[in-house]
Order: C-alpha cells, then sequence, then structure tokens
C-alpha cells in the first residue's frame, strides 16, 4: 500500500513498507521520466516529489503515476554504473585499531572484509557529495560514535552500520574511518542510486 | 561597484538558492527572510530573486565606487549615507565617492542590502547564494570581509526609486511557530507531544543551517532512523530533545525523527527572531 505524506504545500513523500531499494530508485526514475517535477528523489525507503515553485501538489495526479507503475510491475531496468575506488588502508589518522576492538577482528581482516564488499549507491545526503553506500557485511556493522568525532578529513574512507562512504570535505562526523581516497563523486557524470562502487587497496 | 570598509556581522551573498541540485545532497541555499529579501530588491525596482547581501545582526560599512541605487530591508537599523541617516527599510542614491554606514539591528537580526540591478558575482549550479562548506557561490563560496568589492549587473545610473510601498515589519520577542505533523511526529512520547505544544521554547542558536530552540525536553521513543529527506521548516529531534528547526542551508537529508514541519509563512519572521527569544509551537491541520 502506498501512502503519500506531504511535507509541505509542493513536497510529498511517497512511503510503502513493501518496497526495497531496488524498487525506489525504479520508482524515482519512472517519475523523473515525467518531467512533471522539479526534482524527483529517493531514499532507501521513500520517495521524494519537489513540485516547482508555484505549483501545488496533486495527489490523485501522483496516486496515478504510482498505479500506473505497480500495473507496469516495476519491469523499469537500471543498468548500473560501477567504479572501483583506490583507497589507501593505513592506521594512520584512522580508527582501524579502535574498531579492531570493538569489532574483535584483525586490523587486516576488517581491511579484507571492506575491500571485498560490494556497495550500491542508495542517495547523497548530509553534505554535498557525499554518498550513502549501502552493502557493510554483517559482521563489520557498527553504530555511529555515540559522541561524533570534531574533524573528519576530506577523503575519509568510513563506515556506519550498513554504511560506507566518503568525506567530501573537511567535516565533523560519527562514521569510523579506515582510510583516505583521491576519488570524489561529484564531477563530470556523477554516479547515481543504483550504481556500485567497489574498493581497491593500494 | 562598492566595496567593503568594516564589518562586525556575518554578511554573505544571497538569491533564491538552487534548484535541482538536492540529488547531489547540495542544499538548496539562499535567502533567510525571503518576503524581505524580496523587498529590498522590489523598492528599487529589481526581480524579487536578484542576487544581495544578507547581513546578520547589522555593522556594515561601505564606500561606493560609482553611483548606486541602493535599497535596505529586514531587520531595523539606522543607515548613514554621506549626511543623511535613514532607518531600514529604505531607498536611497548614492553618489561615487560616498560611504554607507549600516548600525547594529535594533530589531530583527537579518539585513538586505539590494544594488540597482542585483550583484554580479560567481554562480554555481546557476545561483550566487554563498555556501560555505563546500565554497560555492557568490564572493567565491565565502563570507564577505573587509575589501571585498562588488559589481552590478547594471552599469548605467538609475535615479529613479520605484514607488513601492514601504513594509515596516515589527519584530517581537515572543513568536508562535505554526506547524503541522512530520512524519515521524507520533515517535514524540505522548507526555512530549503535550509539552511540545502547550509550553515555551528558549531560541538558544541561529545560523543559516537552522535555529536550535530548548525548552521542556521532547523525548522520542527512538532518535536514529535512516536518513530521509528534510528541507527549510522541518524540525528535527535530536536525543538531547532539544528540536532543531531547519532553514535555508538546511542538509538535504536527516536521521533524527522529523517532529514537524513549520507552517511556511511563519518562517521568514522566525528567521528574524534572535536568541533568547521565546518560541511557541502550534499545530495547524
Amino acid at each position: 500500500m502506498f501512502s503519500l505524506f506531504p511535507l509541505t504545500d509542493r513536497i510529498v513523500e511517497i512511503r510503502n513498507l513493501s518496497l526495497n531499494l531496488n524498487d525506489w530508485i525504479r520508482l524515482r526514475l519512472h517519475l523523473e521520466s515525467t518531467l512533471l517535477f522539479e526534482e524527483v528523489l529517493n531514499t532507501e525507503d521513500s520517495v521524494v516529489i519537489i513540485y516547482e515553485y508555484g505549483k501545488v501538489s496533486n495527489q490523485s495526479q501522483l496516486l496515478r503515476l504510482i498505479s500506473k507503475f505497480e500495473y507496469n510491475g516495476l519491469e523499469k531496468i537500471i543498468k548500473p554504473r560501477k567504479v572501483r575506488v583506490k583507497v589507501k588502508y593505513s592506521e594512520k589518522d584512522t580508527d582501524l585499531s579502535v574498531l579492531s576492538d570493538l569489532l574483535g577482528l584483525s586490523i587486516s581482516n576488517i581491511i579484507e572484509l571492506h575491500m571485498s564488499g560490494t556497495y550500491q549507491l542508495v542517495m547523497y545526503g548530509f553534505v554535498p557529495g557525499f554518498a550513502y553506500l549501502k552493502g557493510v557485511i554483517e559482521s563489520l556493522r557498527i553504530p555511529r560514535k555515540s559522541t561524533p568525532s570534531y574533524l573528519i578529513k576530506s577523503g575519509a574512507v568510513a563506515i556506519a552500520e550498513n554504511y560506507t562512504g566518503i568525506y567530501p570535505l573537511d567535516f565533523q562526523g560519527g562514521w569510523y574511518v579506515l582510510g583516505y581516497t583521491d576519488f570524489r563523486f561529484l564531477g563530470d557524470n556523477p554516479l547515481l542510486p543504483g550504481d556500485i562502487v567497489e574498493f581497491l587497496p593500494i | 561597484m562598492l566595496e567593503v570598509l568594516s564589518l562586525r556581522g556575518y554578511a554573505t551573498i544571497q538569491d533564491q538558492g538552487r534548484f535541482g541540485t538536492k540529488r547531489y545532497g547540495i542544499p538548496m541555499g539562499g535567502f533567510m527572510d525571503i518576503e524581505s529579501a524580496h523587498h529590498a530588491n522590489q523598492m528599487i525596482g529589481n526581480q524579487p530573486v536578484l542576487a544581495l547581501i544578507e547581513l546578520f545582526s547589522g555593522g556594515m560599512e561601505f564606500q561606493c565606487l560609482k553611483d548606486h541605487l541602493i535599497a535596505i530591508a529586514g531587520a531595523k537599523a539606522k543607515i548613514k549615507v554621506a549626511n543623511t541617516t535613514y532607518t531600514s527599510p529604505c531607498s536611497f542614491n548614492v553618489n561615487e565617492g560616498e560611504l554607507v554606514s549600516i548600525g547594529q539591528c535594533v530589531s530583527g537580526q537579518i539585513i538586505y542590502i539590494a544594488l540597482k540591478g542585483g550583484i554580479f558575482t560567481d554562480l554555481d549550479y546557476g545561483s550566487a547564494s554563498t555556501y560555505l562548506p563546500t565554497t560555492l557561490g557568490g564572493n567565491r563560496g565565502k563570507t564577505i570581509g573587509v575589501g571585498d568589492s562588488f559589481k552590478t549587473n547594471e552599469s548605467k545610473k538609475e535615479d529613479v526609486i520605484v514607488d513601492f510601498p514601504l513594509k515596516e515589519i515589527r519584530y517581537t520577542k515572543a513568536l508562535t511557530l505554526r506547524f503541522k505533523r512530520g512524519p515521524e511526529f507520533d515517535l514524540i512520547t505522548d507526555q512530549s507531544k503535550k509539552s511540545f505544544q502547550t509550553e515555551s521554547f528558549l531560541l538558544k542558536s541561529t545560523n543559516r543551517v537552522g535555529y536550535r530552540v530548548s525548552g521542556p525536553s521532547i523525548k522520542a521513543t527512538t532518535n536514529n532512523l535512516s536518513s530521509r529527506f528534510v528541507t527549510r521548516g522541518t524540525v528535527q529531534l535530536p536525543p538531547d530533545g532539544n528540536p532543531i528547526i531547519l532553514l535555508s542551508d538546511s542538509p538535504t537529508t536527516g536521521g533524527y525523527p522529523r517532529v514537524a514541519q513549520v507552517y511556511e509563512p511563519d518562517i521568514n519572521m522566525f528567521c528574524q527572531m534572535r536568541v533568547s527569544s521565546r518560541i511557541r509551537f502550534k499545530e495547524i491541520i
């Protein structure tokens, strides 16, 4: 069952407990292709519609568009791009030794588990160009730090819960840092939700 | 062209913000008090959304290196131009070489300084709005400092002051914010739901990302969720129980419960509230 939750007059959030991330990405693409909206975004468990200024959300139109999509059976296929991001894993300026204690794994084990994962871009958020990459293996999952670090350096490759990500700028943050990379998501033709990221140690 | 000679407040270039960039996590940005910013532009016949200077708390002096038509709106402050003193909102012509001096805000806290033609400056993703964390927009993405200078988009002298009504806004030290329930409103405990709507909150800090208030600690059954969409006006509830009202430089996603969404027409006035003002929340359907 889809439910529509208006956040403002021109922003509507769509929820449905039985959809997974790929469904949400497909629904976003479907709604984007109508060119009816200023922007359509997905998170892990929702799609958000932003109408242009001056327009007011139209719930019955939205429901019609969504139901048409259901009828098509979530068929739209995404062809994900894949990038391999080079990472310098090291104990210098990272949380690897802390993590080793917290997780009960050796440092080389942690690196091995992180670099052998395949991660899917869920969405951007938090700060510009910060991509939430989903798919951290169960044994590496750890809650965010209870007190965020005052400064995480630009390029830090970090993990928290089911996510890994790359800090695009110096910023405070609660994730655990494993290494550093020169890769940044924002540039020409940035990766989008659904695309795949893997990490390559250097 | 004008050059900043002294500055006490926090100033950036702003316009209507960025569109279509939330997909990359890039905030919309743009004017805080949209109504006052539009007012400043309209007083001198500009398009309402042209880039202008947004100044927190007042205290700025600049010299005009050309003749300019200038309008100042938003918070109330004394404005000295050559030998004449005005009170904002106001508009006036300045001759080449003359100084404009903006006093401290006496009511409200954000002043908008518009130049005829709009300020000509750097654009990123189609907007001159300065966003500091990733240095986007006007003035190379930096706050305005002493020695910075700005050009306008029009070079010819315009001495016609448009007969646009002067909207004198009264800023108060207490404000009731009307809100609609946010998607996670029901995560608030019953006791806290009552406190949220019946007690008053103290405004603790104000910046372009959001304003923090404190009062009765508002408890939620959980404070950590998967990150969801947030925007200007979203009220987030972190674990310490002190709500944060997100504003123009709001991130695009957040992981705290979105307990409320402030009714849009109330946000402009809220932006003008100073630290230690009193805020109340009132639900509307």
